[in-house]
């Protein structure tokens, strides 16, 4: 495997414009001679389909949702970061880099992030123009408000849906295209392979999930867009249709997988309440604006949150980090809530939360401030707990949320094959180890609409133009396959229905490949995962048949992926024998239970490399220059 | 705490008053529509949903039925959801001749079993319109909504460099209307409620939004036309301004965005 | 143009163009008739006027004939188009906010049609009870006021007319603020006057016009 990162020579300010200058560029009338495949219409897709269609090429996107409209981007609530420094308090592309690097804990490639931050603006520029109603203040000008591990308020917000916002946006730039017949939308379709010709990705092999057809579809190029594996956890933020499998299937194509380790647990996430439990709500992490987060100082506290006194609460992250204080960063707050808990000191009937307290806010700002600034979270936690935030401080936990790591791509977001793309969450570009609120809304569509339009035709300029077929008989196996694959699932006619399964995977991975790690849990769960997988194989029962809409089936394909996802997953954790971000592993912490670094052995990007299903993957590593930034301990104290 | 959620119990140790709470637990019956797919005919079939907690959500509930069938060999009932935290607008379900439900403001996936109690019959359906038809059980085919944004439902701007997004200034209160509109989640919940099956409010609600910023001005009235048209050839009824779209709209989009498209619509035919 | 014209809005539209006025016709009726407590010579001397429009008073009257026609049949291609919508229809159907006027407007609206022309032949071409024809007061008018009281005497009749102008007045119930919504004249800041009056102009239209037969019918006019 090779990882050429190709960032272009320069000062690090001046890489993206130089890139941008040295591209080759595709003759405005041999656009429509192209074919481009999208996987995904998130954030990262939408934008990326829109944008390659406006600039002539012929686009088809795929998504496995009843409309691109319904990806999860759109449940992204509290903000989209950009360097505007509207506020005027010291905000810059320079610090929203710094801030991004350092808060992934100096894992992510300097000159990735420095051109994130660098296109951020024209993010928010190109948003507005396309209608995106932002909040405002009196002027009629932009607002903004700070996230976790930032000391300027540059975060762009609409109410508690900017997901939904940025989503629609680009959504309605993609239905522009699709109405103008650029681009040809394929919803309620799963992408099951790529599909490799000479060694470039030519097309990708799709399940109609209405109709169960398989259907091969070729192109010059595919992106995939197809976000995040935190429901390898079973239970995460994520919607309950997420899962690895598109980037997985790359992987097993010979794409490397960067990182798998490094996954996001959000620290305010509404408490799990029962064993039915299909998925944990998030409750955004703008709410740590004006709530403080606290637990009682004594053990098994059992009186009621408003019984406790002032002097018997302990504001555990005011205490450990005064200057940031309730916005210290989403991996550190994560885990200083698991160590209350593990202590002892957890509240609610099942001890596994911490209370989210706007009592002094609402006190200083008054109980209508703070229903404008957070009235639908509100009532969303009253609706999912019957307990009223006004009255009594939320009880929230961390919960999977993100992942930082995913396919291995190169300055152009092009994989190690040639012609595979890979945009948004489901890269592992620009987040390290820890990924900042208000990012990942950045990065997608920083790569969707930024990115990607002007680094694919380096490719497309190297490439022959002939028009792509599936004739190849590539496509005819990696058809076969998928055929047989299917079968072979709706033949086992086991005993385990897929969500029991998929239940017992996530517990195994959350308990010991998640907040916190150990050699010794891991390399049980390196155990248990190949016996779960096994069960999967001999046990799994899914009813029905595949030429129809069968979601067991759906749910069985994405699980199977998982179960081989999670090994790499927990081979990475074990292999990074480090604490860095969102990756904590309990070996490597100072006495007050801080994170250690080892710069010297693992300040490079781990890459894996696909062997063969129960072969352990091969590990290659990239290793991270820092020319502009000297990675220093992380403090946010 | 949720009404009927929870029994409560007093007891009384060493002469202190302790107050128990334990959830109920409550058994249902649910008369759900089954379809195989769009040729099929389809019927109303009744389950049992015993030992159902309170504090699920429906969808969860309906899971837990789904795994109970799984066990009995019998096809699990097909029904929408994805993000389960009422933002995707992809769950449906018309429960007691309501869509998303007897909650104000609430989606399926958001509506908890705290709002039911023991006993209760519960009538499962999906959403029904001509333009919307069954794929499976309560699967409905929406794409209807996605052909409409098609035809307008956005601002013809390419990717490139706009001018600086505080450039021009939007009164916060347009911001705020433009927003309100903008909350649409493209569910279907106003055509599944409406006795006419129309998509008024959901054409309006991108009408409006567009047609409140400034940005949305060049199109507007291109806009309305187009969307209306769009709409119309779907197949949807007309809107007998009875409301109801507003009521059953888990966003409470307003109604007055439809006089607000009934408005455009006019302005454009006279010009 | 016939592309808008068959609009789903544009329905409403006309809708509304033709209720308005008719909803005028109505109110202007009511206040007519009130009339009659003002005494017999009030009354006839308005009668009389009206007949003395002539050439205008046809003019009204197809005019009328016109709208009234046009909404019905509108709004029966609408009924059809709705139902239309909606093929397979709920098990377990349920109202959340929509009245009982709004969802009725087909049936009132038929039961109207019937009623008008009961009243056209009753009052106007005056068939039904042909000596009405021959009332003539003092100063020669067409005495209308002892045609009213003569015609409201007899319970059966004004039966008919007290459903009839209830069923009206339910019509206007929903009709008056339904017409301002149609052509987009409601907003967020008025809409709740709006839809307040509407309903009250319904009550008003129904009370208006049936004081006059049950105070005829008790007596209380005589």
């Amino acid at each position: 495997m090779k990882l050429e990162s190709k960032i272009p020579s320069g000062p690090l300010a001046t890489k993206w414009e130089r890139y941008k200058f040295e591209s080759k560029l595709v003759n405005p009338a041999n656009k429509r001679k192209y074919d481009i495949i999208v996987v995904g219409s998130g954030l990262a897709g939408a934008s990326a389909a829109a944008s390659l269609g406006e600039l002539g090429y012929n686009v088809k996107c795929f998504c496995i949702q009843d409309s691109a409209r319904r990806a999860h981007s759109i449940a992204a609530q509290g903000g989209i970061n950009a360097a505007k420094n509207y506020q005027n308090d010291g905000d810059s592309v320079y610090r929203l880099f710094y801030d991004t690097l350092k808060g992934g804990d100096f894992r992510s490639r300097e000159a990735n992030v420095y051109r994130l931050a660098e296109v951020s603006n024209a993010i928010i520029d190109q948003c507005v123009a396309q209608g995106v109603p932002f909040a405002r203040d009196y002027g009629g000008l932009l607002d903004n408000r700070s996230f976790g591990g930032a000391l300027v308020s540059r975060t762009f917000y609409a109410r508690g849906q900017t997901g939904q916002q940025l989503l629609l946006g680009a959504y309605s730039a993609l239905s522009r295209q699709i109405g103008a017949g650029k681009v040809k939308m394929f919803p309620r379709t799963e992408m099951l392979e790529v599909v490799l010709v000479d060694g470039h990705a030519k097309g990708i092999v799709v399940r109609n999930l209405v109709t169960g057809e398989i259907t091969s579809h070729a192109a010059h190029a595919v992106i995939i867009a197809t976000g995040g594996y935190s429901n390898v956890f079973y239970l995460s933020t994520n919607a309950n249709g997420c899962n690895v499998t598109a980037a997985y299937r790359a992987y097993k194509k010979g794409a490397g997988f960067a990182n798998p380790c490094f996954t996001q647990i959000h620290p305010t996430c509404i408490p799990m309440s029962g064993h039915y439990q299909s998925k944990l709500t998030l409750m955004s992490e703008s709410l740590r604006n004006d709530g403080r987060i606290w637990v009682s100082k004594n053990k098994k506290d059992e009186r009621a949150a408003n019984d406790i006194p002032e002097d018997e609460r302990d504001y555990y992250l005011e205490r450990k980090y005064p200057s940031y204080g309730n916005l210290a960063p989403r991996d550190i707050s994560s885990r200083s809530a698991k160590e209350v808990c593990d202590e002892g000191r957890g509240v609610g009937s099942s001890g596994n939360g911490v209370y989210l307290d706007f009592r002094d806010s609402i006190k200083r700002l008054g109980k209508d401030v703070i229903a404008e600034r957070y009235g639908n979270l509100f009532q969303m936690y009253e609706r999912i707990t019957a307990e009223n935030p006004y009255k009594d401080p939320m009880r929230i936990y961390p919960a999977p949320h993100y992942t930082m790591g995913g396919l291995w791509v190169d300055y152009d977001l092009m994989s190690n094959v040639p012609g595979l793309f890979v945009l948004g969450e489901a890269n592992y570009s620009d987040h390290g180890a820890n990924r900042l609120g208000a990012s990942a809304l950045m990065q997608g569509l920083a790569d969707g609409y930024f990115i990607i339009p002007y680094t694919i035709g380096n490719y497309l300029t190297a490439i022959s133009r002939d028009a792509p077929t599936v004739d190849h008989p590539e496509f005819k196996d990696a058809e076969k396959i998928e055929k047989e694959r299917t079968d072979k699932i709706l033949n086992i006619n086991g005993t385990r229905t897929v969500e029991s399964l998929h239940k017992e995977l996530g517990n195994v991975m959350w308990e010991k490949c998640g907040m916190a790690r150990n050699e010794k849990g891991l390399k049980e769960a390196l155990n248990k995962i190949p016996e779960l997988r096994e069960e999967f194989w001999k046990n799994i029962k899914v009813l029905g048949t595949n030429e129809e809409f069968n979601f067991s089936l759906e749910k069985a394909g994405r699980l199977a992926d998982y179960l081989e996802f999670a090994e790499i997953m927990c081979q990475d954790a074990l292999d990074r024998d480090e604490s860095c971000g969102g990756h904590f592993r309990e070996e490597h912490q100072t006495p007050e239970g801080e994170a250690v670094r080892h710069d010297r052995s693992y300040s490079h990007v781990s890459v894996w490399e696909y062997q063969g299903v129960d072969k352990k993957a091969k590990l290659h590593k990239e290793a991270l220059k820092f020319e502009e930034v000297k990675p220093g301990v992380r403090s946010y104290k | 705490m949720g009404r009927g959620s929870f029994i409560v119990d007093r007891i009384e140790i060493h002469d202190t008053l302790f107050t128990i709470h334990y959830p109920q637990i409550m058994n249902l019956t649910l008369y759900i529509w089954r379809q195989r797919n769009a040729k099929d005919k389809g019927k109303m079939v009744t389950y049992m949903a015993d030992d159902i907690s309170p504090d699920m959500s429906f969808l969860e509930m309906l899971d837990v039925v789904n795994e109970r069938l799984i066990e009995d060999n019998e096809d699990p009932i097909a029904f929408d959801h994805d993000c389960r935290e009422g933002i995707c607008g992809t769950c449906s379900l018309i429960i007691n001749g309501r869509a998303h439900g007897p909650e104000k403001g609430t989606t399926t996936c958001q509506l908890h079993m705290r709002h039911f109690k023991d006993g209760d019959e519960i009538y499962i359906e999906p959403f029904r319109s001509r333009a919307f038809a069954v794929i499976r059980d309560l699967v409905v085919d929406r794409s209807a909504f996605d052909r409409i944004m098609q035809t307008g439902g956005f601002i013809t701007i390419n990717t490139g460099s706009p001018a600086d997004a505080n450039a021009l200034p939007i009164p916060k209160e347009d911001a705020e209307y433009a927003m309100d509109a903008a909350q649409c989640i493209g569910c279907g919940a106003c055509v599944a409620q409406c006795k006419n099956a129309s998509a008024m409010l959901f054409v309006a609600a991108k009408v409006s939004q567009f047609a409140h910023l400034p940005q949305g001005q060049p199109e507007r009235m291109k806009r309305v036309r187009a969307m209306v048209k769009a709409m119309d050839d779907e197949g949807f009824g007309n809107c007998t301004n009875q409301y109801e779209c507003e009521a059953a709209c888990p966003k409470e989009i307003s109604v007055n965005f439809i006089a607000k498209m009934n408005r455009e619509f006019l302005v454009s035919g006279l010009k | 143009m016939s592309s808008y014209i068959t609009s789903s809005v544009a329905k409403k539209y006309i809708m509304a163009l033709t209720g308005i006025p008719l909803m005028l016709f109505i109110f202007g009726h009511m206040l007519g008739n009130l009339q009659i407590f003002l005494g017999a010579d009030a009354i006839n001397n308005y009668a009389a006027t009206l007949q003395g429009l002539g050439g205008f008073l046809w003019a009204i009257r197809i005019t009328l004939f016109v709208l009234f026609i046009t909404h019905a049949i509108l709004s029966s291609i609408l009924y059809v188009e709705n139902k239309l919508a909606r093929p397979v229809s709920y098990h377990k159907p349920a109202t959340v906010v929509a009245t009982l006027t709004s969802r009725t407007m087909i049936i009132t609206g038929l039961i109207i049609v019937c009623f008008l022309v009961f009243h056209i032949f009753h009052y106007t071409v005056q068939s039904i009870d042909p000596s009405f024809k021959h009332l003539f007061d003092t100063q020669g008018r067409h005495d209308v006021y002892t045609m009213l009281i003569k015609g409201f005497s007899n319970s059966s009749i004004t039966s008919i007319y007290l459903l009839g102008v209830v069923l009206l007045g339910a019509h206007v119930h929903h009709a008056a603020a339904s017409a301002l919504q149609s052509l987009g004249l409601m907003n967020h800041k008025y809409a709740k006057y709006i839809n307040f009056a509407g309903p009250l102009l319904g009550v008003i239209v129904a009370v208006g016009y049936a004081v006059v037969p049950l105070c005829v019918l008790f007596k209380v006019i005589k």
